[in-house]
């Protein structure tokens, strides 16, 4: 009937529509409904008569248009709800303890969020015009605000007073609601203005939740640094932190999660990390001395965290690896100083170092995750240990000599992929030398003597280490050894021609001749030997060959370097004596019972008595005397006299008469003098780019290019001198400091 | 003396080249031990310099410094006027010649056994 009134045009009266239709049918019933704890109060009928009585008093003609009360009634409605039932009913449970409050505290939010829907529906009408006309807050808005004024600002503190306890009650072990925490915890994330922002969320409860949280690690902090291990702390670091990243996801807003995170970071991580690292009988230095992996792994990822948090940690390990390398190469000193024999050969030595790069290599990898700053760490502790040299022969020396013994047949007994395995980790070693040019010029001469003597393992396997080098250096380094190489491989391919020109003639001598490329190869003696006639004939039958061939070379015959088989008759048997070329002309010389003393023999040789004592020393001194000398003793002196040994015999009809060798196993003057080229390269290129530069300048720039070793700054300065005094460049007259490049 | 600093330079430079025999770039050490003084008289360098120069090159068992070059010679003075007080040298950032840092490494040596008596 009263809808039909109004379809009739009546107007409703702002106190009759509010007090008889919206108060008594909507909001009374709507407060009773919340009180017993229901929500759907109204069935379809009753929700359209009310929101049509609102429409219908918003839309009526000026004066009777009420919208601007209605909207001022609506916030009054809520506020009085909130300030006569609900704050009271909260401060009633307020000394109750924290989860009674939280809990009524949720109750009431809930019931507010009913209470605010059902008024918004109702009175829609304004949200669509009224408010939009005016700028007002929405419904919705306004409601938010109310509960923000009247409630909230009341209750806040106690409230997160009583989440915070929750919190630190779930950190002890305790079981706690969480789903009434995470209520909570939404009710703060809407009091933000605008219903979007956070502000009251981060102000009201997550700020004090990270000072409560720093208090609570310094605490535990305090008491598991006094008593627990550093492996045992890091556990419980762990623990802690994968404890309350959980505790975000469940009931927190994911905004603190980076917040709570570094609180805690700070306090139980970076202010005790030193002490964590140091500590004795279970710090970084011990963890990495009983190889604790597991352990070293998660203070690597813990410390990850941290910001410079990994440097203080490598450079324990850095520490601690120059250490172990150290060791190494003290008990090498040890070996020297307990009188052992020095030699240039120390395989013990060199594999132990090799070892230890091994080891650390690994555990870098797989325990630091192949971080930079500990692959830095083992680089900068390996070139230390490396360059440490001890006793009469190098480091440099040491390690070229381990790789003849992987590369010479009859050295070190290894199938293919060990042989590989060997040489790429002594490159790795190298690597880490600084005098790598005193390395390659020992590595070419060890190099020489294996291809010469056909000691050579595998051409591959050279050709793989020249490989791998070139890799480390670049070509400049390896461009020698590679000529080398291909001066044998050259040979090869002539080899068949030439054969078949020595067939055409008939010295009864089987020939063949290396020749080796100038500059490539070592310098060696060329003494002058006296060669018998047979020899001779082979030599010119070659030369003409040669020249024929190649009209530019100039031959120049090594005879120190040359092997001869030499068949040997001793009484009625026969023997394959495997000699160098210089004693088969010896041996030549004793044919038939001749007896000669040593100055003879100088003269028929033309020999000096450098190369002629240990020629006769191989002959007649050591394991197979061929040669009898007279007086029989283990010393050549110039008043001694040879025969043949009419009675030499053996068992084995093959015989390797060794000898020792002529030349030195490098040229340590040849290597200061390339060293003093280099630099003085380097300062020309250097100064010829720039034309005028400081002395420091200079010096920098000259160590930065030189790759291959590192001279001291005197050197560098002498060098400078000399091209002063060579007019290259010139001091500057205006700074004493500088130098000009003349052209 | 009746020259200017820089003026002087050029006539200590001419005194080395003066001297120079044949084709010849370098000074006998004895010879520039003599020419020393003689170019330097009057008090253009602090005896107490010029002396111990002197001393530290006729003492000098290095037998790359038996010649003396125009630069080790020019730097000399160059070096006497520029620093007076050998406390200052620093080794590590000078260009000097290497002469000169084995004179100062000298006096240093000679000052810590003078201490020691």
């Amino acid at each position: 009937i009263e809808m039909a009134d109004r379809a009739n045009g009546n107007i409703i009266q702002l106190e009759d529509g509010w007090n008889n239709e919206i108060k008594k049918r909507a909001i009374d019933k709507l407060e009773q409904t919340l009180d017993n704890g229901f929500d759907t109060a109204f069935e379809p009928k009753e929700y359209i008569r009310i929101y049509t009585t609102c429409y219908d008093m918003c839309t009526q003609r000026s004066p009777y248009n009420w919208s601007r009360d209605l909207y001022q009634r609506h916030g009054e409605t809520i506020e009085q709800y909130l300030q006569n039932t609900v704050l009271p009913a909260l401060n009633d449970k307020s000394g109750q303890g924290g989860t009674i409050l939280l809990n009524e505290l949720k109750h009431r939010w809930t019931n507010h969020q009913i209470m605010n829907k059902w008024l918004k529906k109702f009175f829609t009408y304004l949200d669509r015009y009224y408010v939009k006309h005016h700028s007002l807050p929405t419904l919705e808005q306004a409601g938010l605000r109310h509960f923000k004024d009247v409630v909230y600002e009341n209750v806040k503190e106690q409230a997160t007073g009583a989440i915070i306890s929750l919190i630190n009650e779930e950190r002890d072990g305790e079981i706690i609601e969480k789903s009434l925490v995470k209520s909570i915890v939404e009710l703060y994330e809407n009091m933000g203005l605008g219903g979007a922002s956070l502000e009251s969320y981060t102000n009201d409860l997550e700020q004090p939740l990270l000072d409560a949280t720093r208090a609570y690690y310094a605490r535990k902090r305090e008491d598991w640094i006094a008593k627990d291990s550093t492996p045992d702390y890091l556990i419980k670091v762990e623990k802690a932190l994968a404890e309350e990243k959980a505790r975000v996801t469940e009931y927190l807003n994911p905004a603190s999660e980076p917040k709570i995170r570094r609180v805690v970071e700070d306090e139980i991580l970076q202010k005790v990390q030193m002490n964590l690292l140091e500590k004795e009988g279970s710090g970084c230095r011990v963890l990495l001395a009983n190889d604790k992996s597991e352990d070293l792994q998660r203070m690597f990822h813990l410390f990850s965290r941290l910001d410079n948090g990994l440097q203080p940690m490598a450079s324990i390990v850095e520490s601690f690896i120059t250490s172990m390398g150290n060791a190494c190469v003290e008990k090498r000193q040890a070996k020297l100083d307990g009188g052992e024999k020095e030699k240039n050969d120390d395989p013990e030595f060199v594999k132990s170092l090799i070892d230890l790069h091994e080891k650390y290599l690994g555990v870098i990898r797989e325990t630091f995750s192949g971080h930079h700053l500990f692959q830095k760490a083992l680089k900068n502790s390996f070139e230390v240990v490396v360059n440490q040299d001890v006793g009469q022969y190098s480091n440099a020396e040491l390690m070229s000599t381990f790789c003849d013994r992987v590369l010479k047949s009859g050295g070190e007994k290894l199938n293919d992929s060990e042989v590989e395995e060997s040489l790429d980790r002594i490159v790795q070693l190298f690597s880490f030398l600084t005098d790598k040019d005193l390395f390659a010029d020992i590595y070419r001469n060890q190099l020489a003597k294996r291809l010469l003597n056909q000691r050579s393992s595998s051409d591959d396997a050279e050709k793989l280490m020249i490989a791998k080098l070139k890799v480390q250096c670049g070509t400049q380094f390896t461009s020698k050894m590679e000529g080398m190489l291909n001066d044998l491989a050259v040979g090869n391919d002539q080899k068949s021609e030439f054969d078949a020109r020595m067939e055409q003639h008939d010295t009864k001598l089987s020939f063949s001749v290396q020749v080796l490329t100038t500059g490539f190869w070592p310098t060696y003696k060329t003494p002058e030997v006296s060669l018998p006639a047979n020899m001779t004939k082979c030599l010119e039958i070659f030369t003409e060959w040669h020249d024929a061939k190649h009209q530019k070379r100039k031959l120049s015959w090594v005879h120190s370097l040359g092997n001869a088989t030499v068949k040997s008759i001793f009484g009625k048997k026969s023997y394959d004596l495997q000699v160098t070329t210089l004693q088969a002309v010896v041996l030549n010389t004793f044919n038939d019972g001749k007896t000669f003393d040593f100055n003879e023999l100088k003269k028929i040789l033309n020999l000096n008595d450098i190369t002629l004592k240990p020629l006769m020393h191989s002959l007649s001194c050591g394991k197979y005397k061929v040669i009898t000398k007279t007086p029989a003793n283990n010393k050549i002196n110039s008043t001694d006299s040879f025969t043949a040994n009419a009675k030499f015999s053996s068992n084995m009809r093959k015989i390797r008469i060794p000898m020792a060798s002529l030349d030195p196993s490098h040229n340590k003057n040849r290597v200061e003098e390339d060293r003093s080229w280099a630099i003085e390269a380097a300062i020309v290129r250097i100064m010829k780019a720039r034309k005028t530069l400081k002395h420091q300048e200079l010096i920098a720039e000259v160590l930065s290019q030189l790759s291959f070793f590192r001279p001291q700054p005197r050197d560098i300065k002498k060098r400078i001198e000399a091209l002063i005094d060579r007019d290259y460049l010139e001091r500057s007259a205006e700074n004493s400091d500088m130098y000009n490049y003349l052209a | 003396g009746f020259l200017d600093r820089e003026d002087f330079k050029d006539f200590y430079k001419f005194c080395f080249q003066f001297n120079r025999q044949g084709t010849h770039k370098t000074l006998e050490k004895d010879l520039v031990i003599a020419l020393l003084p003689i170019c330097l008289s009057g008090g253009r360098v602090p005896s107490e310099r010029l002396q111990s120069f002197c001393e530290f090159l006729e003492t000098t068992k290095d037998e790359s410094y038996s010649k003396i070059t125009l630069d080790q010679w020019r730097s000399f003075l160059d070096f006497c006027y520029e620093v007076e007080d050998l406390a200052t040298y620093d080794e590590s950032s000078s260009a000097w010649p290497v002469l000169i840092d084995e004179y100062v490494e000298f006096m240093e040596k000679k000052a810590k056994d003078g201490k020691k008596k």
